[in-house]
């Protein structure tokens, strides 16, 4: 028998390590950098900072159902119940300390990114003031369709990301090593081109993954990328993967659709619908979200300007031009005959033009959509028998059109 | 009868700001191109420049539900609205739209004019930095100034020169001098003027060709100097939030069953859409054009003081209360708008400490008369309250 660790025993054990650093960083002689999740967090890693994305704290939380009691607590300090239920989620827990894990240490500095979504920037702006913690913005323009306008908006990131560096050696008094960015850059790279490998494993049939694993094993790539360790992890899922579809293992026996999701997952609904879809032989596979982290560095670029190439091209910063072709590319490259399209009532940015997408969406594949409507983290917007009764009647007009 | 003095003018202001249509379509027929916008950002001189007349894109306060397939239900009213004119056909006579990247509501609605109303040939969305206060912002916004005027001029077919920049940034700062002069008025112990009525005037100015809207500012002003104040002294009201250009919610502050008067306004409907200049006689215009627009009250979706978690806004705001003096706060956003109430979370403390009361207004397509007259009454009721 090998030992050599599984990929969820890895994942376990990677994310123990990282996160008692995290607690221990002060004592280590370290800083704790809180970062957005799509956000060029390399250079935190080549600095030596911390990166902890209290976003994924947030999907612990909604995961473990704690979005309402979380949201009411935030919503007694006076705000919406329309704002982000990740924004929510950690506001409650910052008031309440009531956490689904061992929760997050407090920030030394932030570092916001809004390709993700303005929300973001908002949020952190409360904890900046909150804990009287510096903070850096870094503004990446909506990536329109235009040569010209695209490589103004990359000079702009990459004047930008130089002003950050900057600003990272003021707060750390330390000087930045851009040798130690270029070995950082490699590692992310190799681990993201893996993750890549790993999610298009889907093109198998049966397909080896569905969207809940890649939504297990999108975790690493967030908040260890630029490592040693998030390259193995990804060594060892793809190998994992790859045994299961020699061996012809598939998520489902009898794999009947083969469904794109469009948009972040209900995260309390997260096991109950891969189960509802697996009854009717519905198995999701991927989605734009989980490929946010497919990024492809070029090396052979300097390495600020191979970030802003990449970061700020995610998809959503992107035109729905770009959402549209990203996804019938998946569609194309998948074999998929079924889209579910959730309409995030918590994530304005990713629900962008939805609507939109779905029509240039069915007109391109010819693959009718099911859209429903709820929120990614609160209960309290979510209608089961609706939900339920949308997601069998979209299963009967499949079935009637494989007639 | 016939309304005289100043009081005739403030009408025509406030029945082009009724009727932005036929005012358009006037200009229209005069030749002129006309351009709608859709943020304040958007640096409204090169339009002008061009010889186009900007018009902002506001929206026509009627509760419907035909925007909902289009756009999530969880985006604003106004943005909503604003994407309805599009998909009614309200605005087909437009010969451009532009808009500057701004919040993700109005972007949605930008976008339905583009895909679905038939405006895919003759739009613009303007690359815009979200964080504007920083070095490379300036840089940027140079450069995308420099994109829309090749835009520009190849729709006008003309050339646009530093000439027709720098007189254009002249007649627009004339302008914003000209409505801060105005707005000046209401710090005064009896205004010859009303808070709705400047509301009315600077939503005019937001779709009207300012030389002729600065001849009627200036026409105005003259006689408001020469006019003594009516209003009697009541509880001074300052709203604080974001768009709103439904002049019932302004007029309702001042028909309260108590003495009241609405004293300023700090959105981008109102203040926060003339309360900068454009440098001027700068060798390199679109520079200045940036450097003037970085110079804004910036939206509360744009709003960060770079290394820390600071809003230039509420420095403003201070400013503003200050300066105006107001007995008492109304919060007034769209709802579903994130940017603005998470601001006024912050904001809350800063009025505590300073002894101001406040209450939040949520807006939606049409104005809930009862409920909201309900609670500005209530917050007289404190304000009179805690100066007793």
């Amino acid at each position: 028998m090998s030992d050599k660790m599984s990929s969820k025993d890895l994942s376990k054990k990677i994310t123990k390590e990282y996160m008692d650093e995290a607690f221990h960083a002060h004592d280590l002689g370290k800083m704790v950098g809180y970062t957005t999740a799509v956000s060029p967090v390399e250079l935190f890693v080549a600095h030596d900072i911390i990166p902890i994305y209290p976003e994924n704290h947030a999907v612990a939380c909604l995961s473990g159902r704690m979005g309402t009691e979380l949201s009411l607590a935030t919503e007694s300090m006076g705000y919406t119940s329309h704002l982000c239920a990740y924004a929510r989620s950690d506001l409650g827990y910052r008031k309440t300390g009531k956490t689904a894990t061992g929760g997050i240490p407090d920030p030394d500095l932030l570092l916001a990114c809004n390709a993700q979504c303005f929300t973001l920037t908002k949020w952190f702006q409360v904890l900046a003031r909150k804990g009287n913690v510096p903070m850096f913005v870094w503004d990446t323009p909506e990536y329109i369709k235009d040569k010209k306008a695209r490589e103004e908006i990359i000079k702009y990131c990459v004047m930008q990301l130089r002003e950050m560096i900057a600003w990272m050696e003021e707060v750390t008094k330390r000087k930045f090593d851009y040798d130690r960015l270029k070995e950082v850059m490699k590692y992310s790279a190799e681990s993201s081109l893996l993750y890549k490998k790993f999610l298009d494993m889907a093109q198998y049939k049966p397909s080896p993954i569905s969207i809940f694993d890649a939504l297990i094993g999108m975790a690493i790539a967030v908040y260890r990328r630029g490592t040693q360790e998030c390259v193995e992890y990804y060594q060892t899922l793809v190998d994992e993967c790859q045994a299961k579809v020699d061996r012809g293992i598939g998520v489902l026996k009898n794999e009947k659709y083969r469904l794109y999701w469009e948009n972040l997952p209900v995260w309390f609904k997260f096991s109950d619908h891969a189960k509802l879809l697996g009854s009717y032989g519905g198995v999701i596979l991927t989605s734009l979200y989980v490929h946010a982290w497919s990024l492809e560095f070029d090396l052979d670029k300097d390495p600020l300007l191979a970030m802003a190439e990449q970061y700020a091209s995610v998809f959503s910063n992107s035109t729905i031009e770009d959402r549209a072709d990203m996804a019938v590319d998946l569609f194309k490259r998948y074999d998929m005959n079924g889209m579910i399209m959730f309409m995030n009532r918590s994530c304005k940015a990713v629900s962008f033009a939805v609507p939109s997408l779905r029509d240039i969406l069915v007109k391109r594949t010819g693959i009718p959509a099911l859209v429903f409507e709820s929120d990614m983290g609160d209960p309290r917007f979510y209608s089961e028998t609706q939900i339920r009764t949308r997601i069998e009647a979209y299963f009967e007009t499949l079935d009637r059109l494989r007639l | 009868m016939e309304t005289k003095g100043s009081k005739a003018i403030i009408d025509r202001f406030r029945s082009i700001t009724d009727n932005t249509h036929e005012y358009a379509k006037s200009l229209k027929a005069k030749g002129r191109l006309v351009a709608g916008y859709m943020c304040t950002h958007a640096p409204e001189e090169i339009l002008y420049a061009a010889g186009i007349v900007p018009l902002r894109i506001l929206s026509p306060h009627v509760s419907q539900a035909t925007t909902r397939g289009y756009i999530h239900e969880t985006y604003c009213s106004f943005s909503h609205d604003c994407a309805y004119q599009g998909l009614h056909h309200s605005y087909d006579y437009l010969d451009l739209i532009v808009t500057s990247s701004s919040c993700i509501h109005m972007g949605e609605a930008f976008n339905v004019w583009v895909r679905f109303a038939g405006f895919k040939e003759k739009s613009f969305l303007i690359p815009y930095p979200h964080i504007i206060h920083t070095k490379p912002a300036s840089a940027f916004m140079t450069e995308s100034f420099g994109q829309l005027k090749e835009f520009v001029e190849k729709l006008s077919q003309k050339a646009i020169t530093n000439d027709d920049i720098e007189k254009a940034i002249k007649t627009y700062n004339h302008t914003r001098r000209l409505l801060k002069r105005l707005w000046a008025f209401l710090r005064h112990e009896k205004p010859p003027i009303t808070g709705p009525e400047v509301a009315a005037v600077t939503l005019a100015a937001q779709v009207m060709d300012k030389e002729e809207c600065n001849g009627m500012l200036e026409e105005l002003i003259t006689l408001l100097q020469t006019e003594p104040g009516e209003a009697p002294p009541g509880v001074r009201l300052m709203v604080s939030g974001g768009a709103c250009d439904d002049l019932v919610v302004f007029d309702l502050m001042e028909r309260l069953n108590y003495a009241t008067n609405l004293i300023f306004i700090d959105s981008c409907t109102a203040a926060r859409y003339f309360w900068f200049e454009v440098p001027e006689d700068m060798p390199n215009k679109l520079r200045a054009l940036a450097e003037g627009y970085i110079s804004k009250i910036p939206c509360p979706a744009k709003d960060n003081v770079p290394g820390t978690g600071e809003k230039k806004r509420f420095r403003f705001i201070q400013q503003f209360i200050e300066e105006f003096k107001p007995d008492g706060v109304v919060f007034l956003y769209q709802r579903f708008c994130s940017p603005q109430p998470m601001d006024i979370v912050a904001l809350k403390p800063i009025l505590d400490r300073l002894g101001i009361p406040y209450t939040e207004l949520e807006l939606d397509s049409t104005v809930p008369i009862s409920q909201f007259t309900t609670q500005l009454e209530a917050l007289v009721e404190i304000i009179e309250g805690v100066a007793a």
